[in-house]
């Protein structure tokens, strides 16, 4: 099936996406991935990593107005279609049973 | 010591470099979320705001790079496929050249293998596939050898039709004519059929009428024309009904055109009258009977009446 196969990467910024209460692009992606991992994300690598996930059908963008703060520049935002949260609940089963026999080995 | 340049001037410098590496379609957003980062940065009091420009950038070039190496791989090994079955191409034809009888043998094979198939869907086509071009087939009944010896006459057809058992009967046979006056002279596949025949047949003109087989006067010159024969000798022309043309030196007045894909007998191009022209299938006069079995007859019954 299209869009399977995502990188750990690729699928923080898929869960960030789906995550953010606001408009989900660039600099929103970004700056909470920063915090989140307390480490400085590479635009350029968000950026590449936007570009695989739309390509795999998983996000879809719309380029939208921009704020002053921008300059007026406008903005390319992204929503998860779909096959994305198809995608992202499929990786979260994945981890919880993974999760699971890990835990309970560690118990035993 | 030199001075760092100021924002404006920095985000002239970054948009060059944007331009150098971004797509025209994305520059202005990229650039745009360049701007509102710094920004964001200042907000919370970060002093490094042009270090982290410079970082922003260099990960965009990296990115990019990164990209393009990636594209050109992908490049490279379609070219590689390419090239790889040029060479199982190249290494074929030298075995081909280097066994001669080994690579005739395969040629031979395969033909006869191609050929066989072909012949194989061909008949399954003809015979199980494609319907047969008139209504309920299985009720048409042909007598090769007609009991009694008739002329060219209606008394044949007549004969048949007189018995219960058949709901239509006719006549015909296979031939050839040449068609003149129409630029070059063409060899035509005619057969000659009687009204009886179309009757039997269960299959009426696309256009005009059924040819009148007999007449008081005797054998009348009317010709019933093939579809394919309709549109590639008179290039579909509809006033063609009523009008004369020349088969075999003698002229007849065209009656009909049958419809697409009746070209029964055979690949039959023209129909003409029995005893319109004894040179359309020889002098002997032996024509088949076709007949039209009637409802709940069965051919046993109509072997036995015979």
């Amino acid at each position: 099936m299209k869009g399977d196969h995502i990188g750990e990467f690729e699928e923080l910024v898929l869960l960030t996406i789906q995550g953010l209460d606001e408009d989900a692009y660039g600099v929103s992606i970004k700056t909470r991935l920063d915090r989140e991992t307390r480490r400085e994300i590479s635009l350029g690598a968000v950026y590449a990593a936007l570009d695989r996930l739309e390509a795999k059908g998983l996000v879809d963008s719309a380029v939208t107005p921009g704020a002053a703060v921008r300059g007026g520049r406008s903005r390319r935002s992204f929503v998860v279609t779909p096959e994305g949260r198809r995608t992202l609940r499929h990786l979260r089963s994945l981890r919880d049973r993974l999760w699971r026999a890990a835990l309970a080995r560690e118990e035993s | 010591m030199t001075q760092a340049p100021r924002p404006s001037r920095l985000f002239t410098i970054g948009g060059a470099i944007v331009a150098l590496v971004v797509p025209r379609d994305r520059r202005e957003m990229v650039e745009g979320d360049l701007i509102e980062l710094w920004h964001e940065r200042r907000q919370i009091g970060r002093r490094d705001l042009r270090r982290a420009y410079v970082r922003d950038l260099a990960g965009l070039v990296a990115a990019t790079r990164r990209q393009r190496r990636r594209d050109a791989r992908s490049i490279a090994q379609r070219l590689r496929g390419g090239f790889a079955m040029w060479m199982d191409v190249r290494h074929a034809i030298r075995v081909f050249r280097r066994q001669p009888v080994f690579t005739a043998a395969a040629v031979l094979t395969l033909t006869l293998g191609i050929a066989a198939s072909t012949a194989i869907f061909t008949a399954v086509d003809r015979l199980l596939l494609r319907p047969l071009p008139y209504p309920t087939p299985e009720q048409l009944m042909e007598v090769r050898k007609a009991p009694i010896r008739f002329g060219p006459g209606p008394a044949l057809s007549q004969a048949f039709r007189a018995l219960e058992i058949f709901d239509g009967a006719g006549v015909y046979d296979s031939g050839g004519t040449n068609l003149e006056g129409r630029g070059e002279s063409a060899r035509l596949v005619a057969a000659i059929a009687d009204d009886g025949f179309f009757e039997a047949m269960g299959v009426g003109p696309l256009l005009g009428r059924p040819m009148p087989s007999h007449t008081a006067d005797g054998f009348p010159h009317f010709a019933v024309l093939a579809y394919d024969t309709w549109v590639a000798r008179f290039q579909g022309d509809r006033a063609i009904v009523g009008t004369a043309i020349t088969l075999n030196g003698k002229s007849y007045t065209v009656s009909g055109v049958m419809p697409p894909g009746f070209r029964f007998p055979g690949r039959t191009e023209v129909w003409l009258p029995p005893g319109a022209d004894f040179q359309v299938t020889g002098t002997a006069y032996a024509p088949t009977v076709v007949a039209r079995l009637a409802a709940g007859v069965t051919i046993e019954r109509a072997r036995a009446a015979l």
